[in-house]
């Protein structure tokens, strides 16, 4: 018997036998199966800002892992060697909730990081290691693109602590070509993810040609604006050729700068440049009075220089968005 | 044919029909799921937990 997977907006109907569009949730005699659940392919601590999370506990690691597979087929994915794999090809560790939060404590991370391919897909292994951790405080931080149907993304942030949710570009077109996907589900799962009152950040990789266009920057700045609101940090990310897109150049410097200062004059308030090395462009300045509040150095994973006091600017007393403690 | 041999085809028939629609109505209408349920056996290979403190060389 066929069934219907719900998670996402792809809606796969599965034969007997064979897989969704993720690789990871299987037909076996009428009943929907993960195989992934419990079994992670990647286990990292990393720095919190490279998630990016700019916002959200600074200078603190982060237990990170991911499973194989993807709900979306990005041709310019960086991750591409297990995001588009089978999990036949992808080794994995046995890894069930109960020990990824002790290997968390363990490691004395404060947060827990579902990333690296798309946490969506393994949405039951997510939810259930969510819950546990939930129950020792440990907080819990998705890495998405936010390709997921509306009810098991309210029931998922019911859990969640903060995210980095991906908005890839703001024409439908770009995620049908480039991503296999569709523009409304995200921009929904964006909306719901910051009215739940998680912390949101959004990120945009820059490809260019394909997404670099200043008006379409300036769109997508706008939508962010007028739907997550202005404290809300976008980041822009540095494209490298990968996958099936090794045709395109690495996005500039220049192209990256743009894109920032579109989006601060229309108003958004903590813009940042990612994948790669900038003078201003990691740095957190005060909206109210501009002073640097915080300095990063490298790709902008380490901090320099931290001058928030409880949250807020000290010269003017601004509140800075953010989960700061 | 007598009135009780023709109801009894009368009703082997609406049950067949009946089966058949079924059947094809079953067939036509996945079942739907949100959750999937864990599948114990991983289907690729398995390793052991490497050295987890170097920074991940993945995006994210």
């Amino acid at each position: 018997m066929k069934v219907q997977c719900e998670l996402c907006p792809k809606s796969c109907i599965i034969e007997p036998g064979q897989r969704g569009d993720c690789r990871v949730r299987i037909n076996i005699d009428g009943v929907l199966r993960t195989v992934v659940y419990g079994y992670p392919c990647s286990i990292h601590v990393d720095p919190i800002e490279k998630k990016p999370l700019f916002h959200f506990l600074p200078s603190t690691n982060i237990l990170s892992f991911a499973t194989a597979g993807c709900n979306l087929h990005c041709k310019n994915c960086q991750n591409w060697e297990i995001s588009q794999a089978n999990p036949e090809d992808v080794p994995a560790i046995f890894y069930p909730p109960q020990r990824l939060i002790e290997l968390t404590q363990n490691n004395r991370c404060l947060s827990l990081a579902y990333t690296y391919t798309e946490p969506i897909i393994f949405y039951e292994y997510t939810i259930d290691t969510a819950k546990l951790a939930r129950q020792v405080n440990i907080r819990n931080v998705l890495v998405t693109a936010g390709y997921v149907n509306k009810e098991p993304w309210k029931e998922l942030l019911k859990y969640v602590d903060a995210a980095n949710i991906d908005l890839k570009a703001i024409t439908d077109d770009f995620y049908r070509q480039v991503c296999s996907a569709t523009l409304k589900p995200v921009q929904q799962a964006l909306i719901l993810a910051k009215a739940s009152g998680i912390l949101v950040e959004v990120t945009n990789l820059i490809i260019p040609t394909l997404n670099d266009n200043p008006d379409h920057i300036r769109q997508l700045a706008r939508w962010v604006k007028a739907n997550l609101g202005s404290e809300t940090p976008l980041h822009f990310s540095r494209f490298f050729p990968r996958y099936k897109m090794r045709n395109l150049p690495a996005t500039s410097l220049q192209t990256l700068d743009m894109a920032r200062e579109i989006a601060i004059s229309e108003g958004l308030h903590y813009v940042y440049i990612g994948n790669i090395q900038s003078k201003e462009g990691q740095n957190t300045y005060c909206p109210g009075c501009n002073i640097l509040l915080i300095e990063r150095i490298g790709y902008g994973y380490t901090i320099q220089r931290n001058q928030l006091k409880d949250g807020c600017c000290p010269k003017c007393g601004t509140e800075i968005y953010g989960v700061w403690k | 044919m007598t009135r009780r041999k023709f109801i009894q085809k009368l009703l082997s028939t609406a049950a067949a029909i009946i089966t058949g629609t079924w059947a094809l109505a079953k067939k036509a209408n996945p079942r739907k799921f949100v959750r999937a349920v864990k599948l114990d056996k991983y289907p690729g290979p398995l390793t052991t937990l490497r050295n987890i403190s170097k920074q991940s060389k993945w995006s994210g």
